[in-house]
Formats: C-alpha cells, structure tokens, sequence
C-alpha cells in the first residue's frame, strides 16, 4: 500500500514524534492533564479501594489475608489483584492521586500505541491504522479508570498479537514459551481477569485445530498451542493463594446473581454515551463484511464470534473485544484495498500517507519519554520544591462526601457505633475516612451474596431493613440527599439528622 | 401475553369506553384524576376497539385469541415470503422458526401485534417491487397498509423508516451503476417511484382522527430521551437473561452469514441489516421488527450458500407443502386447542393485585378520593376497578414527563415525595407490598394501614 520509497538521506529527528508517539503523547497529555484524570480516579470509589489495600500491603508487608476494611465481614480475601494495588498504592505514595492518574494515563496510552505499533507492523495503511486505533479507542473509553483492569488490557493486547503473530509463523515456538507464561506470572498477580489470557490462548489452539481438520494438515500447531495453553495454565498457580483464586474467580463468574448486581458485569445499555465507541466499532466491523467481505478463517470467527458474544454479556468486555478484533479489520480492510487500489478513498488515504511515511521515516519514540518526564515533574513539584499542587486532582465535593467527612472527623461524638453507607462512596470511604470502617464496598465477589442481600434490603429499602441494622448493629448512615432510606429515618423518632449539605445527610439513632 | 405488564387490559379498557358511549376515537381522558378530561391523541384506536370487541366475547382470553391470531399469522406470512423468494423451503422454515424465538420477548396482546403483521406484508411488497414488481401495486398496497397502520398503532414509523431505507438504497444504486445508462435507468425508475411512493404514504397517513399531529406526537416522544430510558422495553437487552437468547441466537446468525455465506447484498439490504440490527440492539421492542426486515435477506444468502443435503431436503418439504391441503386440519385442530384449553379469566393473583381489587369493592366507603398506584398496575386498575380513577398508567406518551417525574419523585421516595399526593388530594394508595413508600406512610401519622397481603399493601389517609 506504501508506494512512496524509502530516502536513505533522511536523517532522524529525535524529538519529531511518530505517528504512534502521538498516539501515546496525545492521550497521556490529554488523560493526566485535563479533567479527565478526575474522572480516571473518581468515576467510582475502586480507585481508592485499591489503593487502600495497597498501602496496607506497602506498611505491613504482606499480602491481605483476611478484610479489616468492612464492619461486616471479616472472612477470609482472594487478594487477585495484589501487584496492581501495590503498585498504585506505591504511585500514590509517591504523588497522591496525580500518582494513580500517571499510572493509569501511561498504561492506557500505552495500550494503544501498541496497538498502533502492531497495525503498522502488519502492513496497514498508517491513516488506516490511525483511523482503526481511534474507534478501538472511543469502544474503551468507556472503561478508562485507574483500576487494576488497566494491566489486562494491556496484557490481553499483548497476548492476541504475540498468538496471532505465531499463528502467521511470525515469531518462534521457543519465544511464545518463553515470553507468554512469564508474561501471565505477571498478570495473575496484576488483576483477576488473567484468564482473558487462557481465553485466547484457547481459541487459538480450537480454531487451529478445526482448520487443521478440515484442511486435513498436521495438527503440529494446535498441539504446540495446547502445551502453551497447559504452561500458562501451571504458571497461573504463582500466585499467593494458588488454585484457590482460580476457583474463587470461577464461583464468582458461575453466580449469576452476583454478577447481575454489578453494574459493569451487565450487558451494554446502548442508550448511553459511554456506548457509543461501541456501537461505531460494531458499525466498522459490519460494513466490513457487508463491503468488503474479507474470508475470515475458524480462528477469526471464533474470536469475533467468541469476544462479540462476551462483549454483549458485560460491558466490561466490550475494551478486549475493541483490542483483539482492530487487528482483524485491519487486515480486511488492507485486504480489500490491495485488490482494489483504484476506490477514490484508497487513492486519499495512499496520498496522505506518502506525505506521514515521508516525515514518519526521520520521526521516533523518544518524545514518548520527554513528554512523561514533563508531566511527572509537573507533579512531582509539591514533593520537590512544595507547595501547592499545579495539577489538583481529588475526589470531587460535588460527588463524594468530602465535607461530610470533614465534619464527622472534626466531631466525632455525633455518630457512635457502625455505619451504613451508600454502595459507590464504600471505596472513599475506606480510603479517607479509615477510622470508621463502612458497611459495604465493590467486592461483592468477597463478601458473598448473604451480604448483597442485607445491604440490597436496605438499600432498596424493602420490609426487613431494621432488623439488618440490628444484625449490624448499625447506628448511623451516611447517603445520598436523594437516598430512599433518607424518608423512613427523617420520620422515624429514634433517628436524628446530624450532617446536611446538597449532597449528603448523616442521620444518627438517638441512644 | 396479558399479564406481563398492565397495558392489555389498558388498551381493552380505552377500547370498550369508545364501544359503550361511542366515543369513536377517544377525544378526552376519562381513566385517571391527575389528567382527567385532557385531550388524548389517540393513535391506537382502531386496534384498541378489536381488543375491546375481543374481551366482551371471552375476556382475557379473547385477547389472547386476537394476539395469537396476529403473530401466528405474521410468522406464516414471513415463513411463506422466504420459501418463496428463495425457493428453499427448508432454510424459510429454518429462519421462521429462528425469528419466532428471537421476537418471542414482545409477543403481547397489545397493539403492537398489529404492527408485527402489517410490517411483514409491508416489507413482503417493497421486496416484490424490488424483484420487478409493478410500480401500482406497490402504491396501492402501500397506500392501503398505511392507512390501517397509521390507525392501528404508532409503530407505523418502522414502515416509513424502512420505506425511506430503500429510497436511500435506490439513490446509492444510482451513483453506483452511473456508468451503465441501462442499469442506470433502472436505478432512476426506481427512485421515482419510490419517490412517489412515500409521497402518497405520508399523504395518506394523515388520513387519522388527529391528522398531522399523529406524527408530532409520536415523533416528539421517539426524541424524548425521558421516555426512551424510562420505558422498559425500550431498555437494550439483558444477555444475561434467558429470554433473551433467542435474539443471540439471531445475531449469531448474522454474523456468521456475513462471514461465511458472504453475501453480495444490494445497498437498501445492507443499511436495513444495519439500522435495524442498530435498532434491536438499542432497545428490545424493535427485535421483532428487525427479525421481519431483515429474515428475507439472510434467507435469501443462506439459500444462495445452501449445501446439496439442504436443496434436497427442501425439496422434498416443497413437495409436501405442494400437495398437502393441510389448512382446514390445522384450523381443526388449533380451534380444538383453542377451545379446550382453560381460558384465563384473571389477571394471576399472584402479581396481580386482585384480592386487594376486590377487598376495595368489598369496602367501597372506605376509599373515597383520588389513588396513588404502582405505574405497571394502572392498566389492570382501568379495567378491574373503572369506579376509581387511577394515578397514572401504561399511557406514558399522554402523561407526559411532568407527571411522570412527580410520581418517579414519590415512588422513589425522592425528598419531595409528598409533594404529587397533596396536589392531586391523594388519599389512599394501592402499591406493591414491597413498595418503600408503604414505609414511609407507616410512619405518618395520619395514614393508615388499611389492607395487606403477599402483592399490594393499601393505605388511607385519614380525611
């Protein structure tokens, strides 16, 4: 497709940007500098929830075994995402919050300038490429907070390319066995969905088989995949708890009422914004087939087929199904375009690239580097030379009980015994307010449904929610304006309003 | 199919008001306080009015009857579409049966029924005109389809969504074979007529009670995004939920025939598969129609793809189906089904409120003033209780948004939850046992429990 020849002359320039340099430096600048990096630590409370465990983790050394965060449990913890926790507790340590917003800007732009890099690397257009690596981007977005699923994407990335690269004989048996099984030691101590890993790995060795069998060749790949899938599969036990993470996250994934309250295990709402890149990549991939009606083969079926369906199930699948199919469309696309290179678009799209490839040849990735260098000193300036932060990023007043806090903190007569708390302030809570510890936080997958039933109880609230807050021994609640429970309390006599402001009312049981 | 939400006794209920006082269409609310004697734009009544006549013949079951009798006929309508436009009987059978469980999540006895019926035998004639079909039987049957549509129900949007869909697929023809002057002439043909052709529709759809503001009407409450994400069935799908895996199923097929079959789709097939693939992924009532749009064109790619063992068994079927005189038997038969099957009289006691209906009755001083009522029960309430009037019920587009956020603010206990039962004089409700606002009433002083079981709490305020 890149007609233009290579200039032997061009001398680099070290400081002009690739195309995917942009890519990266683009969406790093535009994460960590703008509002978006509030929204990156604050669109739920798991932000600070993680980061809690991980400062835990940090002061004593050791890996959480049983929860000391909830009133309510005190059971046994899977800690599935200990490395990452540690890892943003440890940013944040260093930074605060522009600590996590770093982390995450860095591993989401990274991300996609892999994703960039691999479409060139496979022979797309570099506008095609841009283009594609956009949609990809609009599909995930909707998923970009600084949480530990951040590593899977990055990993999931990683692992579809290095397959689909074995699957092209494009790298060797010896490396996939080397670098994959390394490389899921890594991501089952980063965050629990390392079985996305497995996932694909599986594909891969049944479509491989399926062609195998139906084109009558050797089965020599699908067996090698096989192995690979059954080494990976043995490294996923480095973890601090061993097979019984594996079967604490196949409970979690078979209890489909556990999965049905949390809202992003729910299948896409296509009423939403945030579902928008979505829908635009699945217009991308229709009009695809439709135009270019490319010949997929069993192993491309099974992951459209296989990721799409996934994708469908639970949004939070939609980001792997955007990375592990750009790859797919690309291809189709390029395909259709060789075999047709006079289509007026192709014709654009080739005289814009001869004038990127130009540029691109003297161009790197440096700039990568000067760009996270700047940024990190920007917030590095309080801890460097103090005072204020130039880039001040908290969990807004507007959304969180900041002032409620500050007020309890500051009289901490006003609420005795234990808390009720509403479900998405659980996190911040933990984190900012650690000297009462709240009723209920995300990790329905910990506590069980027993728990999920009490909190939903009240929450609702339904007939039953006294005698949960005697279970509990709840004394105080701290919710929404706008919270049901809010009613029953204001026109019940053993209940007292101790905090107001527009955003949140502490009630407090009369002794 | 009439008890999954409130509206068919609603629409029974409208239709049997404009069968007793001739009232022919409804011009004015007489169902609820809260918008009692407000101008109703009625753009069901024709439907509503054979639902009515349906239910003073056997009740419920009689719009049962009706709604079976409309979708039973649509997917035979579709199944006999596809065998003909692909010869292949066994791949129509297939895809009729795969769009039957695919639509299954809105098979109601609801006006929407009709919509299902009429938009196969719209689509069947704008294929048939496609294949070389005369321009005057495209207008007339069309001009004759949108009439009932447009009388029938508000979904006869689809059919000018889809009409407009070929328009744009005949101008993309255009530029396409602009190089052939004889396709090219063809391709303008077409446009032309389905120029007119949407010209004489939209003329003659404003042949309703409400004229031209039939259209402002239902295309101010598609725009309304308030009502679109309150509704639930306008809510996307749930493929979590196992009704939902007909629908699956579908896109899985989609999916696969665009990646094997490859089918060589002409522009107005492609953007029907898209829109309304986009439609039925958006919310859950468009899956039946995109099942109907769209089952002809993946039959006719499968058809085209079909292996030996397929054509052969489709020809035998084909033989079956030829010489077979099958249709009285199958009448017999469904009608002995019909008639022997215990017939649903009431609504089912337990998710309905019929005990505390009837305790009501039993007891009719003690609730004198206006009701608060659960918004799914509004349409039983029409029908079982027409001595009261309700609150609100299945007719969102006439409330409106205000009132819909007032009774959201009291059902959710939102801090001016009191606010919609002083101004409407509220003075006893009628919620699910469940319900969060009996808790509060429990707590005021001047409310008072006044009847309870399993499904419906009722409280009344003391005058």
């Amino acid at each position: 497709m890149n007609d233009a020849s290579p200039n032997p002359e061009a001398r680099p320039r070290w400081w002009l940007p690739s195309l995917s340099a942009m890519i990266w430096i683009a969406l790093f600048l535009g994460l960590s500098l703008t509002s978006a990096r509030i929204v990156l630590i604050s669109a739920d409370s798991d932000p600070a929830l993680h980061r809690r465990l991980g400062e835990w983790m940090i002061q004593n050394r050791a890996i959480v075994r049983t929860d000391n965060l909830l009133h309510t449990y005190h059971g046994p913890v899977v800690s599935n995402e200990w490395l990452s926790e540690v890892l943003f507790a440890g940013a944040g340590h260093a930074l605060g919050w522009n600590g996590s917003v770093f982390l995450a800007a860095a591993l989401i732009a990274t991300c996609f300038w892999l994703l960039h890099r691999l479409l060139l690397a496979d022979g797309t257009d570099p506008v095609l490429a841009s283009g594609l690596v956009f949609v990809a981007m609009l599909a995930c977005s909707m998923h970009w907070l600084a949480r530990p699923f951040l590593f899977t994407h990055l990993l999931a990335l990683v692992f579809a390319w290095q397959l689909r690269w074995f699957q092209n004989e494009r790298v060797t048996t010896r490396r996939m066995f080397l670098l994959l099984p390394a490389l899921m030691v890594l991501w089952v101590n980063l965050h629990g969905a390392f079985i996305t890993g497995l996932v694909l790995i599986a594909m891969y060795t049944l479509g491989s088989a399926i062609s195998a069998w139906r084109q009558s060749t050797s089965l020599r790949r699908s067996k090698t995949l096989a192995a690979l899938l059954l080494v990976c599969g043995v490294a996923t036990l480095v973890n601090p708890n061993g097979w019984e993470l594996h079967v604490h996250i196949l409970n979690f994934l078979r209890s489909r009422e556990l999965s049905t309250v949390t809202t992003e295990f729910a299948s896409p709402n296509f009423h939403t914004e945030g579902m928008r890149g979505f829908v635009l990549l699945l217009l991308v991939m229709v009009t695809t087939l439709l135009v270019a009606r490319p010949q997929p083969d069993t192993t491309d079926l099974l992951l459209v087929g296989g990721w799409g369906y996934l994708a469908l199930l639970s949004a939070r699948n939609v980001p792997i199904f955007a990375l592990v199919t750009t790859p797919l469309l690309a291809q189709w696309i390029t395909e259709f375009a060789q075999a047709h290179p006079d289509v007026w678009w192709m014709r654009l799209c080739r005289r814009w690239t001869s004038q990127i490839t130009t540029l691109g040849r003297t161009a790197g990735d440096i700039p990568i580097v000067v760009a996270a260098a700047c940024v990190l000193l920007v917030m590095a300036k309080p801890a460097v030379v103090g005072g204020a932060s130039l880039l001040p990023t908290d969990f807004p007043p507007s959304r969180y009980p900041t002032s409620a806090v500050n007020y309890l903190r500051a009289h901490p007569g006003v609420v005795r015994g234990e808390m009720f708390n509403y479900f998405l302030w659980g996190g911040y809570l933990e984190f900012d307010f650690p000297e009462r510890r709240p009723f209920i936080d995300s990790r329905n997958v910990m506590y069980g449904l027993d728990l999920t039933h009490d909190f939903l109880t009240v929450n609702e609230p339904k007939p039953g929610w006294e005698a949960v807050f005697a279970k509990y021994n709840v004394d105080w609640t701290i919710l929404p304006v706008q919270h049901p429970l809010n009613r029953i309390l204001e026109l019940s006599p053993q209940w007292t309003l101790v905090f107001s402001n527009q955003l949140t009312l502490v009630f407090s049981r009369l002794p | 199919m009439v008890a999954s939400d409130g509206d068919a006794c609603m629409h029974w209920a409208v239709g049997d008001y404009m069968l007793q006082t001739g009232h022919i269409p409804i011009r004015a609310d007489v169902f609820s306080h809260t918008r009692f004697g407000q101008p109703i734009v009625s753009k069901e009544w024709l439907s509503e009015i054979i639902f009515a006549m349906a239910g003073r013949r056997a009740g419920l079951f009689g719009l049962v009857v009706v709604a079976a009798l409309l979708i039973a006929t649509t997917f035979a309508l579709l199944h006999r579409q596809m065998a003909q436009e692909t010869g292949n009987h066994a791949v129509a059978i297939f895809l009729a049966l795969a769009a039957a469980c695919a639509a299954c999540t809105h098979w109601m006895a609801r006006p929407h029924a009709f919509t299902f019926l009429l938009a196969v035998l719209w689509a069947g004639e704008l294929r048939r005109f496609e294949r070389g079909g005369t321009p005057r039987r495209l207008a007339i049957c069309l001009g004759l389809l949108t009439l009932l549509w447009v009388n029938l129900h508000g979904g006869y949007l689809a059919g000018f969504l889809t009409l407009g869909i070929y328009w744009l697929g005949a101008g993309i023809e255009l530029i396409l074979v602009r190089t052939d002057p004889a396709r090219g002439n063809g391709a303008r043909h077409k446009l032309k007529v389905l120029t007119g052709v949407i010209g004489l529709c939209a003329v003659v759809s404003l042949l309703n009670p409400n004229g031209y503001e039939l259209h402002v009407h239902n295309l101010g409450f598609l725009d309304s995004g308030f009502f679109t994400n309150w509704l639930a069935e306008y809510a996307s799908s749930d493929f979590h939920a196992p009704d939902s895996r007909g629908f699956l199923a579908w896109l899985a097929l989609t999916f696969l025939t665009l990646a094997i079959v490859r089918p060589r789709l002409s522009p107005s097939s492609a953007i029907l598969l898209v829109v309304w693939t986009y439609y039925a992924l958006y919310s859950v009532r468009n899956i039946p129609l995109l099942v109907i749009f769209v089952g002809p064109i993946l039959a006719s790619a499968l058809a085209e793809a079909a292996p030996l063992w397929v054509r052969r068994l489709s020809g035998r079927l084909r033989e079956v189906d030829e010489t077979s005189r099958g249709w009285p038997i199958v009448g017999a038969v469904a009608l002995a089904v019909v008639m022997s099957v215990p017939h649903p009289t009431e609504m089912i006691a337990r998710k309905w409120p019929v005990a505390a209906v009837e305790f009501i009755k039993q007891h009719p001083e003690q609730f004198e003033g206006n009701m608060f009522n659960q918004y799914l029960w509004g349409g039983y309430l029409m029908e079982a209780l027409p001595e009261h009037r309700v609150f609100v019920d299945g007719r969102t587009d006439f409330y409106g948004e205000p009132l819909l956020r007032q009774y959201d603010n009291t059902y959710l206990l939102h801090t001016n939850w009191q606010e919609a039962l002083l101004q409407y004089h509220v003075s006893w409700t009628l919620m699910p046992t469940q319900s969060r606002l009996n808790l509060v009433l429990a707590l005021l002083p001047n409310w008072h429990l006044a009847y309870s079981n399993d499904v419906a709490t009722i409280f009344r305020k003391e005058p």
